[in-house]
């Protein structure tokens, strides 16, 4: 799909949600409407940052896997069952955590609630963006350590083979001949 | 009306440097990541990765600094507010930009020494 079409569809499915969810809550509890304004804004302002997180979380969570996956999958050796799963679970655990911080970093008492909303959701936003780099930077390291240790045997085995034919140029064995002229 | 204009300014200058900073970082440093790691398919997703985290860490802290510090209540003190902010977000950035350059070069420093060695 083109990102141009990405996009709209994106957008279209974050409009729904926004009207999908307040409509069903108010369906479901209706005393909702008939909350005081400041605890109606703390909700509100509650909701929103819980949106908010677990949209970036499991957006972030998603872009991640697989390019992940690449980066793995290069490491194990083109091996995609193995890449595939160590892809998966390294993304459901920092899916994991970046919920558990999201729902620990709720707005406490405040004054103004877009600032307050603006500072919970760019702490959420820094654990993220912190995990990923984390990851990434973790990942592709290992992809190198085990890139050097490929050549590092890949280059052995071509000495190794070299040498054992400049032994044989030298000096053939003994049982170079078929076995009916020993 | 002063405040959330000077917070639109802040949040808008912000987003704007760091969207620009993200767009150098992976053009420029595609050709490092390509020359160390060989393959252009790894070399992409490590790009975007490194791009994903970029942006997290930076809008997050643009974010978050909002509420830090004074409200501007006048026009001097909202120009002191927007340049104080924006100069603190200008440093995470650039610590973040050496950051991810730091790495590039380390990891095209040891794959091209696995390389030749």
């Amino acid at each position: 799909m083109k990102r141009a079409a990405v996009i709209p569809d994106i957008l279209a499915r974050v409009v729904a949600w926004t009207v999908v969810v307040p409509v069903a809550l108010v369906a479901v509890a209706p005393q909702w409407l008939e909350l005081p304004g400041a605890e109606l804004e703390r909700a509100g302002v509650a909701l929103l940052h819980l949106a908010i997180g677990i949209g970036a979380t499991l957006w972030s969570a998603a872009a991640l896997r697989p390019r992940l996956g690449v980066v793995i999958e290069d490491a194990f050796g083109r091996r995609s069952d193995r890449a595939n799963a160590a892809s998966g679970s390294t993304t459901m655990t920092y899916a994991l955590f970046g919920l558990a911080f999201t729902a620990f970093a709720l707005p406490g008492a405040f004054d103004d609630p877009l600032v307050a909303l603006s500072g919970t959701v760019g702490g959420v936003l820094v654990f993220l963006g912190i995990a990923t780099t984390v990851i990434t930077v973790r990942s592709v390291s290992r992809r190198n350590a085990r890139e050097r240790y490929r050549r590092v045997v890949e280059r052995a085995r071509a000495d190794a083979q070299q040498s054992v034919g400049d032994v044989l140029a030298t000096a053939p064995p003994r049982y170079a001949a078929p076995p009916s002229r020993w | 009306m002063l405040v959330s204009t000077f917070y639109l300014l802040y949040l808008g200058i912000s987003i704007g440097v760091t969207i620009w900073v993200a767009r150098t970082l992976s053009r420029n440093g595609r050709v490092f990541l390509v020359n160390g790691f060989g393959a252009e398919d790894v070399a992409d997703s490590v790009n975007h990765m490194l791009v994903v985290g970029f942006y997290l860490v930076n809008i997050g802290y643009v974010a978050l600094a909002l509420k830090n510090g004074s409200r501007p209540v006048d026009l001097v003190s909202g120009i002191e507010f927007l340049s104080y902010k924006v100069g603190i977000v200008l440093v995470v950035l650039g610590a973040m930009h050496l950051f991810n350059v730091f790495v590039i070069s380390r990891w095209g420093r040891v794959m091209t020494r696995a390389g030749h060695a």
